[in-house]
């Protein structure tokens, strides 16, 4: 128990960190909300009223304070773009970027490790070289790219999807995953080259060791040894890479919602900065460092769930 | 030249090579070696690392790597290993014939519990199942000496002492009363008081059991202590071959009297250790002659030229070299 209310204790304290840095950068790079909203032209009291409205006249650290004590019962503040609150606008984008973030998860699992797996069995024979080549381009080609190619061969050529917009899980639920599967391959394309390559690596790797000779040495079939003994062996690295993959496309995929024109939270970001709507922002970075700090805490479970070595410390 | 066979014999290896092919070219670890393994018995391999003893006793596995080349035959109750299918061999090891690793904390998954490690074996090769199963692997694990085996069927290789992983090591090779097990140093890793009781525990085996060993060690106390009859091997040849208590007395092989010198006595307290001068060839060099002239104190011109044939020199007793018969 103890253990587990200090992991608390450090991601609270990272997160309040995170957000501290963000709160000063923006202090700091040029660019003035109240300027943004009202235009180059707007007199000296226009801007005065509006500074005050927002709250922007007060020094920092107030504003700071103010924030996080906002937190506690659970107001993020208001966006200043959008003139609504920052957790509603959030909210509402959540499902777009989970369900992407759940398909292409799916997809890089099912298909990274068992080619990972393969390729490494079949190492230097054709099928292996190849799955390396493939993963090698994978992994060189960047997802915006797949994205437009993706989206001009079957949402434009063979229109068998509809090439970007979204459709929300609740009107239609078929058109809906036809919406989110393009973007999500997209996204999973350079995941799972990468998690080929991680596979195969750790797969050889364990497979040079002394259990797998006893377990060849016990009549097991090549399959046995990797599915049952190495698999299991192999997978702390690769659950590795696979929460850092998480975390990234829970944080919102910027260039791919852009291309397909999903209104996920990675949008909803770029919007946030561009017009300096610092509660936003705000919000957002506290959302994406939640996420990866959250993250990462499963991930620890998932290490020690696997390998009875490992303590949660 | 005939070589003593004995028709009887568990395993017989004839004429065995092994290499291996790299990028660089073929190189050969093991040539032309010959020796028998008879029912019951405990037969040592002796010689330095890189002699070729692991690489033969993965060669009675078939459990070399891809680029390894071998000719010869390892005749195992009447099969030829050499020439088996891959799917043969498999069902052979694990059931008929089994391994001891050096290291069992490493030779054993980490992962896994240790009891169900030895249930795979008997899952692979019997027909037991449920109930029947547990209650066999806890007896096997009885019979190797670990106390309390069904608390001790749930702990993972870490939270054992190296002693216990060692054993854990052996029920999994006997669990299905193979009638040959190959321990590669399976004392190497363990402190001298575990050593004995493993050695022990070998010997239990090998009595009550019926099992053949082959041991493999590079040091001489142990193999005296366990084996029946010795094989003495030194730069991929087999050099001499003697029961146990006759190669011990009458050495006939001038890197066996060597090696013999070179184990520490009490009574030499104080004066200094004798090693054999020179080192071991390289597995890339290959010598017309006698694989041991280079550091041989009798060596003599033919040595340099021509490979000695065994000369017996008793009763299950030979040696590869001209002086066999005068050597003292």
């Amino acid at each position: 128990m103890y253990i587990y209310l200090r992991k608390l204790f450090a991601m609270l304290a990272t997160v309040f960190l995170v957000s501290m840095i963000t709160f000063i950068t923006f202090e700091i790079i040029p660019g003035d909300p109240v300027l943004a909203r009202l235009g180059v032209d707007a007199d000296e009291a226009q801007i005065r009223a509006l500074s005050e409205e927002l709250g922007l006249d007060e020094p920092l650290y107030k504003r700071f304070f103010g924030w996080i004590t906002g937190l506690f019962t659970g107001d993020l503040g208001q966006s200043i773009r959008y003139s609504r609150p920052v957790s509603e606008l959030i909210f509402d984008r959540l499902p777009v970027t989970l369900s992407l973030a759940l398909i292409s998860m799916v997809l890089i699992v099912i298909i990274g490790v068992p080619l990972g797996i393969l390729s490494a069995r079949y190492g230097d024979r054709l099928p292996g070289i190849s799955i390396s080549i493939v993963s090698q381009i994978g992994m060189a080609v960047p997802s915006f790219w797949t994205g437009i190619i993706l989206m001009y061969i079957f949402g434009l050529t063979l229109r068998w999807v509809s090439p970007g917009g979204y459709t929300p899980w609740s009107v239609d639920p078929v058109e809906a995953f036809k919406s989110l599967l393009l973007p999500a391959v997209a996204i999973a394309l350079p995941s799972i080259a990468t998690v080929i390559r991680y596979t195969r690596n750790t797969v050889m790797e364990q497979m040079k060791n002394d259990y797998v000779r006893l377990a060849f040495s016990k009549g097991l079939k090549m399959n046995a040894v990797l599915f049952r003994h190495v698999l299991k062996n192999a997978l702390i690295p690769v659950i590795t890479v696979l929460g850092m993959i998480t975390a990234n496309i829970l944080g919102g995929s910027i260039v791919i919602e852009q291309v397909f024109t999903l209104p996920g939270v990675g949008r909803l970001l770029i919007n946030a900065i561009s017009v300096r709507d610092l509660p936003l922002v705000q919000g957002m970075v506290l959302y994406i460092s939640l996420v990866i700090v959250v993250t990462n805490f499963l991930i620890d479970i998932v290490y020690t769930l696997i390998d009875p070595r490992i303590k949660l410390r | 030249m005939e070589r003593i066979i004995s028709d009887r014999a568990l395993l017989q290896v004839r004429d065995l090579n092994i290499s291996f092919t790299t990028a660089k070219g073929d190189f050969p670890a093991v040539r032309g070696i010959s020796f028998d393994v008879g029912r019951n018995s405990i037969v040592g391999l002796v010689g330095e690392s890189g002699c070729g003893k692991s690489v033969t006793a993965l060669a009675i596995m078939r459990l070399l790597p891809g680029n390894a080349r071998l000719s010869g035959t390892i005749d195992f109750s009447g099969r030829n290993i050499v020439a088996m299918h891959e799917e043969e061999i498999r069902k052979l090891r694990g059931s008929e014939i089994s391994m001891i690793f050096q290291e069992p904390l490493t030779s054993l998954n980490p992962l896994w519990k240790v009891g169900r490690q030895i249930d795979e074996n008997l899952k692979m090769h019997t027909e037991l199942k449920g109930d029947d199963r547990f209650q066999s692997v806890v007896d096997i694990m009885r019979d190797v000496g670990l106390p309390d085996p069904e608390r001790l069927y749930h702990k993972y290789p870490h939270e054992l002492s190296g002693g216990m992983r060692q054993r854990i090591a052996i029920a999994i090779a006997v669990a299905c009363r193979p009638a040959l097990i190959i321990a590669d140093e399976p004392t190497t890793a363990l402190d001298v008081t575990i050593q004995a009781q493993i050695l022990q525990l070998l010997k239990d085996i090998n009595r009550e059991k019926g099992s053949s060993i082959i041991f493999i060690s590079h040091n001489f106390g142990i193999i005296r202590e366990i084996c029946t009859s010795i094989c003495v091997m030194y730069a991929g040849h087999l050099v001499e071959i003697a029961p146990t208590e006759k190669l011990f007395c009458e050495p006939r092989h001038p890197y066996t009297i060597g090696l013999m010198k070179a184990i520490p006595k009490t009574d030499s307290k104080g004066k200094e250790l004798y090693d054999i001068p020179g080192k071991v060839p390289s597995i890339t060099d290959t010598l017309p002659g006698c694989p041991f002239e280079p550091r041989c104190e009798y060596a003599f011109e033919r040595c340099k030229r021509e490979l000695p044939q065994f000369e017996v020199l008793g009763e299950q007793h030979e040696s590869r070299c001209f002086l066999a018969g005068e050597l003292r």
